[in-house]
């Protein structure tokens, strides 16, 4: 605990350089553009940028690189709250309910919200790393496929709660994306399925595509049918700031995301969206008012940003405990720290006591410089939906096929944005919901890959799921969110008959 | 020096009006190196890479692209792009279309043999220019710290014993992992049970968790486990054991009496029907890349090999390669 | 709504009969655990399920709000849009993609959706500065150019 203190001290003693200052700050600048800007994600953007970082010394680029990785979960929130593009895959919860916000004209709140939660979750998470680290690390290497693949049925079992509609669209458009998620090489026997013989299909369908598509595009396709003079979202300025009722709405959701998203960002193999997306779901059964999901939930926003920003400092855990990669973002880390010919494993935590002290210091300093950024700046962004639609459109369209080509930097998976930028158009007609969709293109590879694997791993039996001791208590949490909607459906159920009946014993006896 | 040089590439028609316009500053540009008889690109180059930012490949090719402009050996600014997708072959597609385009070579990896196996696609490697092969990895395999085997050959006496028993964890079916699987398999005749991860990080996670019993890593990356204790390495698939002092006791695989040698390799090739002075423009680059110290310290930190085989013997040495995999991935039952 | 649910049902047991079919030689089971047929079979299970309820529900339900249409006018700038949209992907290896993209940004303002001139410009140029500097410059990402070069 005091060597903790300690090396944390000497560690604040690196980072607070003014060099190494200046670049934490530059880190989490970039950090914050490249999230914002659809497409190019964190990991994309650090390892774009990897070649700058090569004439500085290994602990400050290391310190930057960190930087753009969470100031990125900060940033992503901008884009999805304000146009509906998730700027980065984790922010895509929150592309469904904080432009609901948005146009309630709660925008600064909602990038409040997110901003606070985002600092005080990997403030939260950051702490734990300074105290806890080996412990985590070796609990995280307990997670392996049985767990993964009941981490995704519990997301999974929670799709035909997304969303406001009917359950049976909601379940329906999940197996859409169930099938999305099929296309592709299947990981485990090496065959294609559904690739219909296109070379760009042989990696599957990813993510962003769909979510830019079905989610940003579509948006602004639906956008262009009002009239072009439509007004600009009204915005009150009492509205853009975080109200206290917002706040005690919202702190035991950042409370309950923080954790969460923590946890499964150590897991190496689940990451930021799969926390934000579990986050979401887990606190719509916490929520006082489930309804308002999809609809503009603070709360569902608030959950989300801290989970997906705790979930990125979580992933440290494995990578400096062990060497381990625990997410995309911290696989281009561990590159960098090869090209600066540090060699990551069980031994960086004291061979290399400065440079990793120093960067958990620098975390507590990015995450501070972020809040500040981002706090203040809320209304403002929030203002930028003052300027008129018709203006912004365009550019939201151009930017996001830009930042989708950039991925692959190839003109077929803009044009496989645009496919599913016209999918989700039709959707909205058809008054189907979009959420699922993402949600399942998420899950559905953990969860075929990881239920395989966890065959395979015990040659055929089924008893893995239960002999594990971590595995058993989440197939009781599975079974459990299975159970409880169906008592409350056959519980009320039978008030509604016993209601009827005494109705009509009361009509007999008249 | 053919100043007129074709300009093909969409990349240098961007700087065509300004190079014609400073024709002596051309000039010099070729004269200052030491091959001004030969034929050099004009304008930046691309060194088209098939893996997401970060990954092995991709490392090695930015560290090659760092020191060939550090070193000036190379003074045309070189830059790696990430074409992904088709498991390598939409970078390889975008190479074959470049028929003759000067700016733009492809790091060849294992996927641009094994991809069209695997898919039964028409061959790739055939249809570029070879330039170079000229970094290799070796392979070890490992086992648990706990493993009752002390030697590979107790290892293979042991998954004998009951067949399939041995997990073994590796990346996706078809990868280099799977295949080195199947090489113990016939050499040995025991039959193991391979379990294909997200990749080699999650494999590693895999069997660092106890929840396999066999991994095949590269060098770099048993090192810290080795030092932590967190592994045992019974065999280097090389055909001689490593020089340094943390890999010196682990003995070859053909020592201990399985023929199994296997290994990865990387290299550059240039789109169909390159000039073949720019092939030697690249050859003697590549060459003089690996006498530089400071190709020589990334490959003694990354504990890799650099044999160049250069552009001559490039076509041979591939199709060899090609052969090896081929054959192998038929065992396997994945070439189509 | 009856219609866009019997249609999205019909889409989805297509889809469904395109997985089974397109996945038939694949095999169910290898070994110990499920292959590669076993999840697109069950995919498709289920969604030929579910489309089957969606339909009955969308026969027995009584009261069916209207499809929300736009009128001829948001229809016009809607189909325009996805035309542009559509014709980057078709015009950007000719012309360039940046150049195709403030070419649609132009027409999607001046034609489409019939903005002034000079606001226009300034937000065609705003978002060009922005692409120009972020990904060409910044993360040094090739675009492809086309004829004109830019």
């Amino acid at each position: 605990m005091i060597d903790a203190l300690v090396s944390l001290g000497n560690g604040f003693g690196v980072a607070l350089t003014p060099t190494n200052l200046l670049f934490i700050f530059i880190g989490v600048c970039l950090g914050q553009i490249i999230g914002a800007l659809p497409g190019l994600g964190p990991s994309a953007g650090m390892a774009l940028l990897l070649p700058i970082t090569f004439g500085l010394p290994a602990a400050t680029a290391i310190m930057m690189l960190a930087g753009i990785m969470y100031g990125g979960m900060y940033g992503g929130t901008l884009t999805s709250v304000l146009v509906n593009v998730p700027g980065e895959a984790a922010s895509v919860m929150t592309a469904v309910d904080g432009h609901k916000l948005a146009k309630q004209g709660r925008a600064g709140a909602a990038l409040s919200v997110s901003a606070i939660g985002s600092f005080i979750a990997g403030v939260g998470a950051v702490m734990l790393l300074v105290f806890v680290t080996p412990p985590l690390a070796e609990f995280a290497l307990r997670f392996s496929s049985p767990e993964y693949f009941l981490l995704a049925v519990l997301g999974i079992t929670a799709t035909a709660s997304i969303g406001a509609g009917s359950p049976v669209k909601a379940i329906l458009t999940a197996i859409f994306g169930l099938m999305i998620a099929l296309v592709g090489t299947d990981p485990i026997l090496g065959s294609e399925r559904l690739t219909f013989g296109m070379t760009e299909l042989l990696d599957g369908i990813d993510f962003l595509p769909v979510a830019i598509g079905i989610f940003g595009i579509a948006e602004v396709l639906s956008s262009l049918e009002r009239s072009y003079d439509s007004e600009p979202i009204r915005t009150r300025l009492r509205d853009m700031w975080l109200s206290a009722k917002d706040w005690t709405a919202c702190r035991f959701s950042i409370l309950r995301g923080g954790i969460l998203g923590f946890v499964i960002g150590l897991m190496p193999g689940a990451g930021p969206t799969v926390a934000a997306i579990l986050a979401y779901v887990t606190e719509k059964r916490f929520s006082p008012h489930p309804e308002k999901f999809g609809e503009g939930a603070l709360d569902g926003v608030a959950a989300a940003e801290s989970a997906n920003n705790s979930a990125a400092h979580g992933a440290l855990i494995p990578m400096l405990a062990l060497g381990i990669p625990g997410s995309a973002s911290t696989a281009v880390l561990l590159a960098a720290l090869v090209l600066q010919g540090i060699r990551p494993g069980p031994g960086l935590m004291v061979e290399q006591a400065d440079l990793v002290w120093g960067l958990i210091a620098s975390m507590f300093i990015g995450n501070v410089i972020l809040l500040v950024l981002n706090l203040p700046l809320a209304p403002v962004f929030g203002a930028l939906l003052r300027v008129p639609y018709e203006y912004l459109a365009p550019g939201i369209l151009v930017i996001s096929l830009i930042g989708t080509f950039a991925t692959t930097l190839s003109l077929f998976s803009v044009g496989l944005t645009l496919f599913f930028g016209m999918i989700g158009y039709l959707m909205m007609k058809a008054d189907l919901p979009r959420a699922p969709v993402v949600l399942a293109v998420v899950l559905a590879q953990l969860m075929e890959t990881s239920l395989r694997q966890s065959l395979m791993l015990s040659e055929g039996n089924l008893w893995i799921f239960v002999q594990r001791p971590i595995s058993i208590i989440l197939l009781l949490l599975v079974i459990g969110s299975l159970a409880v909607p169906m008592l409350g459906l056959l519980t009320r159920r039978r008030m509604e008959r016993l209601r009827r009946s005494e109705a009509k014993i009361s009509i007999a006896t008249k | 020096m053919n100043m007129t040089g074709k300009v093909k590439s969409s990349l240098t028609r961007r700087l065509m009006l300004f190079s014609l316009s400073s024709v002596s500053a051309l000039l010099m540009l070729g004269a200052g190196e030491g091959y001004a008889q030969g034929k050099a690109p004009q304008g930046p180059i691309e060194i088209t890479s098939g893996t997401s930012p970060g990954g092995t490949p991709d490392v090695l090719m930015r560290r090659v692209a760092k020191i060939l402009n550090e070193e000036k050996i190379i003074t045309n600014p070189i830059v790696v792009q990430n074409r992904t997708g088709g498991s390598w072959m939409v970078a390889a597609n975008w190479v074959l279309n470049k028929k003759g385009d000067e700016n733009t070579v492809l790091t060849i990896a294992q996927p641009i043999l094994t991809t069209p196996i695997t898919t039964g696609q028409p061959t790739v490697y055939d249809k570029l220019t070879p330039i170079s092969m000229f970094i290799q990895g070796d392979l070890l395999i490992a086992v648990q710290p706990n493993s009752p085997a002390k030697t590979f050959k107790e290892f293979v006496d042991l998954a004998k014993q009951r067949e399939r028993s041995i997990k073994v964890a590796g990346a996706q079916a078809g990868s280099t992992d799977h295949m080195v699987t199947g090489l113990v398999e016939k050499a040995s005749g025991a039959k193991l049970n391979y379990v294909p991860f997200d990749g080699g990080g999650a494999a590693a996670t895999a069997f660092l968790g106890g929840n396999v019993d066999m991994i095949v890593l590269p060098p770099s990356e048993a090192l810290p486990h080795v030092k932590n204790n967190k592994i045992k390495l019974l065999a280097i698939l090389s055909e001689s054991r490593r020089t340094e002092p943390e890999f010196k006791d682990v003995p070859t695989a053909k020592e201990q009496g399985f023929d199994i040698v296997w290994g990865q390799s990387w290299g550059l090739a240039g789109p169909p029907g390159m000039d073949p002075e720019l092939v030697k423009f690249w050859d003697n680059a590549i060459q003089k890349l690996a006498a530089t110290d400071a190709w020589k310290a990334t490959v003694k930190e990354m504990f890799l090999r650099s044999q160049v085989v250069n552009a001559s013997q490039a076509k041979e040495h591939m199709a060899q390669l090609h052969d090896q995999h081929l054959a192998l991935l038929r065992d396997l039952g994945l070439a189509k | 709504m009856k219609a866009a649910d019997i249609l999205s049902a019909c889409v989805m047991l297509f889809l469904a009969v395109v997985v089974l079919i397109s996945t038939r030689h694949l095999p169910y089971w290898a070994d110990f655990a499920p292959g590669s047929a076993f999840s697109p079979f069950w995919v498709a299970a289920a969604s030929i399920l579910v489309s089957c309820v969606l339909v009955v529900g969308a026969l027995r339900r009584q009261s069916h709000p209207p499809i929300d249409w736009p009128d001829r006018q948001g229809l016009r700038r809607v189909l325009l849009t996805a035309g542009g949209l559509w014709a980057i992907v078709v015009l950007a290896p000719v012309l360039g993609l940046v150049a195709t993209a403030v070419l649609f940004m132009l027409f999607l303002l001046l034609v489409v959706l019939r903005r002034n001139l000079w606001p226009s410009l300034l937000t065609t140029a705003v978002t060009a500065a922005l692409i120009y500097g972020v990904f060409s410059a910044w993360l040094g990402i090739a675009f492809p150019t086309g004829l004109l070069g830019i």
